[in-house]
């Protein structure tokens, strides 16, 4: 999240547009607005929603940046925090959206996770495709509020473990603890949902049973490999 | 409940509840970046592994998934827009609080600052 060494920080950029420095704000907007759009999805009924949610944001950040005061290096926290309150004070919450028919990303969220060795999915199509969204979304959204929040804060907003800490006021330590549960509880519900979408389970077993054939001494570690990024 | 137990079914059916302190310290360690211990990596057992494996593809999914979808170049520059106009509108301003904008300094540590408390000045000798 933090910029890279030759851009200018958000303390300065801040700095420069509170002196009416119009170009420095559209910096900030540029980092930040795609970011706060998706925190908004999030939260939100639509994409117009979402849309007018982040738009609104800026323009309350631009009235309260001279009360803003910084914590860590990163302004994200504060607009995110914006964001959320006027999706709760416009009562544009998500409540019930359209259902999707999840039970195929189901499947093939967990053939991913599971990494089963039939034709599995590339992750980066699965991310893309909007009923996968809609079931990790749905996941997340089931998880206890500081988790969800933790959750969305590291893997969407790509906050660092001490902007998280500032953000939600807590230690570093505890959000590593938010952060290995909701990890842990997300894995757990994803595999439930694909458990009740059903097919899975065949091509799980037909997968290890063919890979135990292959090769029936080589050790899990190698067969899974040991370079693992969080 | 237990910590995480080495049982490959468990590690297979996602049954984990809580996870076993080297693999909270293996997790600990990706999530700060850090390279994991050698001595952590050894102590490892299969189903942790695996387990490890599924929490890291978990994640990367989650990453994934949590930045789509792109908003639109229309709305973002409307969005631009009004912002732009309100800046102009209000004009220049000054920070309440001026000194937070500037470069954070190194803050230091908890035992300069029980020092600090104390009175305990540094030992010269």
């Amino acid at each position: 999240m933090t910029p890279r060494d030759d851009e200018p920080t958000d303390r300065a950029l801040v700095q420069r547009t509170l002196a009416g420095d119009s170009p420095a704000f559209s910096q900030l907007h540029q980092r930040y607005y795609a970011r706060v759009f998706r925190h908004a999805l999030f939260r939100c009924r639509s994409t117009a929603d979402a849309e007018d949610i982040a738009a609104e944001t800026f323009v309350k950040a631009v009235h309260y940046l001279p009360q803003y005061r910084f914590q860590g290096d990163s302004l994200l926290p504060w607009l995110c925090r914006i964001a959320t309150n006027l999706v709760i004070d416009q009562g544009r919450r998500a409540h019930g959206q359209a259902p999707l028919s999840l039970e195929g990303a189901a499947d093939d969220v967990r053939a991913l996770m599971e990494n089963l060795q039939d034709e599995g999915p590339n992750p980066h199509e699965l991310a893309e495709r909007h009923e996968t969204q809609a079931l990790i979304r749905a996941a997340v959204a089931t998880l206890p509020s500081d988790q969800a929040d933790a959750i969305l804060l590291r893997f969407g907003g790509d906050l660092s473990l001490q902007e998280i800490a500032v953000a939600l006021g807590r230690s570093e330590g505890a959000i590593k603890s938010l952060i290995h549960r909701g990890l842990v509880n997300l894995r757990k519900i994803l595999l439930e949902e694909a458990v009740r979408s059903g097919g899975v389970e065949q091509r799980r077993r037909a997968s290890l049973s063919e890979s135990s054939q292959q090769n029936p001494e080589a050790p899990l570690r190698k067969r899974y490999g040991t370079h693992i990024e969080l | 409940m237990e910590p995480t137990s080495n049982s490959n079914d468990s590690a297979q059916t996602g049954s984990f509840n809580l996870l076993s302190p080297t693999l909270r310290r293996v997790l600990d360690a990706l999530l700060e970046g850090r390279t994991i211990e050698a001595s952590d990596r050894a102590a490892l057992t299969e189903a942790e592994w695996i387990e490890l494996r599924a929490l890291a593809r978990t994640a990367n999914l989650t990453r994934l998934t949590l930045h789509q979808p792109d908003p639109t170049p229309q709305a973002e520059a409307s969005a631009l827009a009004q912002a732009q106009k309100t800046l102009a509108e209000i004009g220049p301003r000054s920070s309440a609080h001026p000194q937070a904008l500037a470069p954070p300094v190194n803050k230091p540590s908890w035992l300069e600052r029980l020092r600090g408390f104390l009175g305990i000045e540094e030992d010269k000798d």
